[in-house]
């Protein structure tokens, strides 16, 4: 998405640019006594909902677009002045992973994480949920507690051992 | 971190509402078969009462796009700037300060790669792959303590402004032979 926003800018500037120059011109001509004849549309006619239509859906994909072009970021702390240091939920989700996984009796995780949440879904053979759920939390909450986040995300663990099936 | 996109990001969202907006009033008023002329009378009249605020108003509002619409196009094709810095008499080139910087991140533990560029001057943008399993805090700290410290000493300022991004790396998957 980044990459198309970057090619597109530029045509949207241009013709932003051309649109511009174009209401430009018509009020110059409209004040000068040569004005451009308009058509005569009515909002029933057809041309007016190929038009709009076309119209709604570009300015959809152009929302869309810009919605989706920025990176997820989570700001860390400020070692100094001047400096900004940022990492992303998936760096995040990764440093608790690492940490979750090397847990006792933890076969797999799987982490996602944003600004606000990470949420934990680790996998066991061994243990059952009651068992290894408050210590995978507080190893979850250790990893989170010990990075330089100024708003620390809440932390939530889920286990899915085949101890659980009744 | 790459260049930001941020005025882009802006003016395709504002772009996209207008038109989103428009498109949708159209389409909503075909749909309601409102018969009425899409230069409605009763506007034009109004705009003929006042023709001269019309007139320079829509002017305005047309000059306003042009140079709204050349700045956002320039903007998004001009090469990002390098620029070299001079200390008293000496120019250090934007290549040697990032490549300087570049080779002091690159010791820090736990970094497995950095990409540095010079963005101002002086003002650094850096991003810093770190290794997986890699201790964050630690090349956080460090990294302001060895790092910039040391370019901001070398280059003889105070404040030496960077946006850092740090990226932990995948982790590999293991073969199981």
């Amino acid at each position: 998405m980044r990459v198309l926003l970057r090619v597109l800018s530029p045509l949207l500037g241009l013709a932003l640019a051309a649109a511009g120059a174009l209401l430009a011109v018509a009020v110059v001509r409209h004040w000068t006594g040569r004005a451009w004849s308009l058509p005569d549309w009515s909002w029933v006619d057809r041309p007016v909902l190929v038009l709009g239509a076309s119209l709604a859906a570009g300015g959809l994909v152009l929302l869309v677009l810009a919605s989706r072009a920025g990176v997820a970021q989570l700001p860390l702390d400020d070692p100094a002045d001047g400096v900004r240091v940022v990492t992303t939920p998936t760096s995040l989700a990764r440093v608790v992973g690492h940490r979750v996984r090397a847990e006792e009796g933890v076969l797999d995780a799987s982490v996602t994480a944003s600004r606000r949440k990470v949420r934990v879904r680790a996998r066991s053979r061994v243990h059952d949920e009651a068992t290894l759920r408050p210590r995978l939390l507080e190893v979850a909450q250790a990893a989170v507690a010990d990075l330089p986040l100024p708003v620390r995300p809440k932390v939530s663990v889920v286990v899915i051992s085949p101890k659980d099936r009744p | 971190m790459n260049r930001s996109n941020r005025v882009e990001r802006v003016m395709a969202a504002v772009l996209g509402a207008l038109a989103l907006l428009v498109g949708g009033a159209a389409v909503l008023l075909h749909r309601f078969d409102v018969d009425r002329p899409v230069l409605d009378p009763v506007v034009l009249d109004w705009a003929r009462r006042h023709l001269l605020p019309v007139r320079l108003g829509l002017l305005a509002l047309g000059l306003l796009a042009v140079v709204l619409g050349l700045w956002w196009a320039w903007r998004a094709i001009r090469p990002e700037r390098h620029p070299d810095l001079r200390l008293d008499d000496v120019v250090v080139t934007a290549k040697a300060l990032a490549a300087a910087v570049r080779a002091d991140a690159e010791q820090v533990h736990g970094v497995a790669g950095a990409k540095v560029s010079v963005v101002g001057s002086p003002a650094l943008r850096l991003r810093l792959t770190l290794r997986h399993g890699a201790d964050v805090t630690r090349v956080w700290r460090e990294l302001d303590d060895r790092v910039l410290s040391r370019a901001r000493s070398a280059l003889g300022v105070d404040v030496l402004p960077a946006a850092v991004r740090l990226d932990l790396a995948k982790r590999e998957r293991q073969r199981v032979r």
